[in-house]
């Protein structure tokens, strides 16, 4: 399932945010880097883009047609490492 | 009787070399060479004069059977001096010419020469090695090899075989104790090691390093496998040197990390120790003369500890900058007794992995080089981190731009100084996670771009520790205190997954939405 996204502006930012729950978390830029990839139970607010599911299926649609991608800057948890990338 | 008017003697040489003659001379003189019939030739054209101190020749009189053998001390170690020398036997004149020795006789014949080398005295012998490869001072010494005794209970097999199996006492004579590596000390060696030399441009196959051991001479070249059950080894070079290599690779041995000379490895860029049963401290220089050495790899193969005093690892090689302290998968752990034995050294180190090394203080001793990589602290658990950290990268650059300092993946981390606020500079990242943290000190700078450009940017990962909402507040407050007044932010900052679960309130809560609206991304609890 994804979950809802808030929106809301900060200082002359758009601030993307979801509300504490236990999903994938998916942080990532305009260009397509990868900043935060995880699944826990956090709540998380940036300006970059932000996608929250619960399916595994769901976030491996969103990388793929987004074409996101990472690199040495991209803080990806172990797990998500290998279920999406390997 | 009336005085002669002189004596006009006219002496013609036929051969092509000078020819020493005694004008009015006893004919009857063994150094005559009155009516000689007989010229000799000696060609030392192959002789190296390695390890040898004494020459012999055969001599007998015409017309007998059995030669006797005449020598003698044999100090000037040349084709010349040869020649001199046997000429001091009164037997005859010795002449050198190139690398010919010749004589003139009549009445004595000559057999062979004989350079002899030196007599081997495996006293004198294993204490230069001892002297030389665990150097009065190191902790090796201290710690492992106090006594000469413990020293050749390891070694002298493998000493005694090089001497009796090849040339290494005239290589030791010509070049010093250095023409012997020791590899490794009692105890056999796992299954399947072995010690790999990888060279820029091999030797001539004679040349090639001799590997000996408690067994015997096992084979001449660049790779070595033990064979079932030698306790000790060594690597003789022939030529006293190994100019050739490039890289050592040990695998599965239980050996120490033994001096190693820079006149034996002058060009020796990486050392690889991989599953090694003997110990790692290269405390008191083993490793430090090595001017090429930039890449040092070393993982233990069972569960240790580290006894008091036994400092790990003190590299101070002046060019290293990769040291790895890891293996493939997580390796067995090795504990201090006395956590401040932990001692990375002072080299600019700028990859760096330490793994499994429990209960260990870590003070951040490598200088900074502002090329950082990497610095990864993984699998170590009770790792205290050293007072001077909190100050130690406030001047640090990024000039590797994604540099990161990271301690991961182990319980009981903790700060030996929670008071002095800390500048952390120039990392990319600096992440301490799933590492059991309960407190973080004041934060007073942690920029990446402190020291080179006029935004802030940082990823402070600090997540799945066990830091309590007070500090997680104060996290959230010192940074959004401290990032007033750049040009730009970026950066994510992770204080997610507290056990207890430790969302920010009050001050901290605002201090997250602050910095929020600055640009960065909040992750929390």
């Amino acid at each position: 399932m994804i979950k809802d996204i808030n929106t809301y502006e900060l200082n002359g930012l758009q601030i993307n945010e979801c509300a504490k729950c236990t999903a994938y978390h998916l942080v990532y830029d305009d260009d397509g880097l990868i900043h935060y990839l995880a699944e826990e139970e956090i709540t998380i607010s940036t300006s970059k883009n932000l996608f929250v599911a619960t399916t595994q299926s769901e976030v491996a649609d969103k990388i793929d047609s987004n074409l996101l991608y990472f690199d040495s800057r991209s803080e990806i948890s172990d797990d998500c490492l290998k279920e999406f990338f390997n | 009787m009336g005085e002669t008017s002189g004596i006009s003697i006219r002496l013609a040489n036929n051969y092509s070399r000078p020819v020493r003659v005694e004008v009015l001379g006893n004919n009857a003189s063994n150094m005559s060479q009155i009516g000689a019939d007989t010229s000799y030739e000696w060609d030392l054209s192959s002789e190296t004069f390695g390890g040898v101190d004494t020459i012999a020749i055969e001599v007998r009189k015409t017309g007998e059977v059995a030669y006797e053998t005449l020598f003698t001390a044999l100090t000037d170690l040349s084709i010349g001096g040869c020649a001199k020398t046997l000429s001091t036997l009164n037997i005859g004149y010795f002449e050198a010419q190139g690398n010919i020795i010749y004589a003139l006789n009549k009445d004595l014949e000559y057999g062979e020469i004989e350079l002899r080398l030196g007599t081997y005295n495996p006293t004198n012998t294993l204490e230069a090695a001892y002297n030389f490869a665990v150097p009065v001072g190191s902790v090796l010494r201290n710690e492992t090899y106090p006594t000469q005794s413990l020293f050749n209970t390891s070694f002298s097999g493998a000493v005694d075989n090089a001497v009796n199996n090849t040339n290494a006492l005239s290589w030791i004579q010509t070049y010093g104790i250095r023409t012997l590596f020791l590899l490794n000390g009692v105890a056999t060696n796992d299954g399947g090691a072995s010690v790999v030399l990888t060279t820029s441009s091999p030797k001539s196959a004679s040349l090639q390093p001799i590997f000996v051991d408690s067994d015997g001479l096992v084979t001449q070249g660049y790779s070595y496998t033990p064979s079932g059950g030698a306790t000790g080894g060594c690597i003789v070079f022939p030529t006293g040197n190994a100019t050739e290599v490039t890289a050592i690779t040990l695998t599965g041995m239980n050996t120490d990390i033994l001096y190693y000379d820079n006149q034996v490895w002058p060009n020796l860029t990486t050392i690889v120790y991989n599953s090694n049963a003997g110990d790692l401290t290269s405390a008191g220089g083993m490793l430090d003369q090595l001017t090429g050495l930039n890449t040092f790899n070393y993982y233990n193969n069972g569960v240790r500890t580290i006894s008091s005093g036994f400092t790990t690892p003190e590299i101070n090689a002046v060019n290293l900058s990769t040291l790895n302290l890891d293996g493939p998968a997580v390796i067995p752990a090795s504990t201090f007794t006395t956590n401040t034995d932990f001692n990375l050294g002072t080299s600019s180190v700028n990859n760096l992995v330490v793994e499994s090394y429990n209960n260990a203080y870590n003070n951040f001793s490598l200088a900074v080089t502002n090329n950082e990589v990497q610095h990864l602290y993984q699998f170590n658990d009770n790792m205290v981190v050293g007072s001077a950290f909190n100050t130690k990268y406030e001047n640090k650059q990024d000039t590797f731009a994604t540099g990161q300092l990271i301690i991961t993946n182990g319980s009981g981390l903790t700060f030996d100084d929670l008071a002095t606020p800390i500048k952390c500079n120039g990392w990319f990242r600096v992440r301490m996670n799933i590492s059991g943290l309960t407190d973080f000190p004041p934060i007073a700078e942690l920029n990446q771009l402190e020291n080179t450009g006029t935004a802030f940017a940082i990823n402070l990962l600090l997540n799945s520790n066990a830091l309590p909402v007070s500090v997680v507040n104060q996290v959230l407050i010192d940074l959004d205190s401290i990032t007033t007044g750049y040009t730009g932010y970026s950066g994510t900052i992770n204080l997610s997954g507290q056990t207890p679960s430790a969302p920010p309130s009050g001050a901290g809560a605002t201090a997250k939405t602050n910095l929020i609206g600055k640009g960065f991304t909040l992750i929390t609890d």
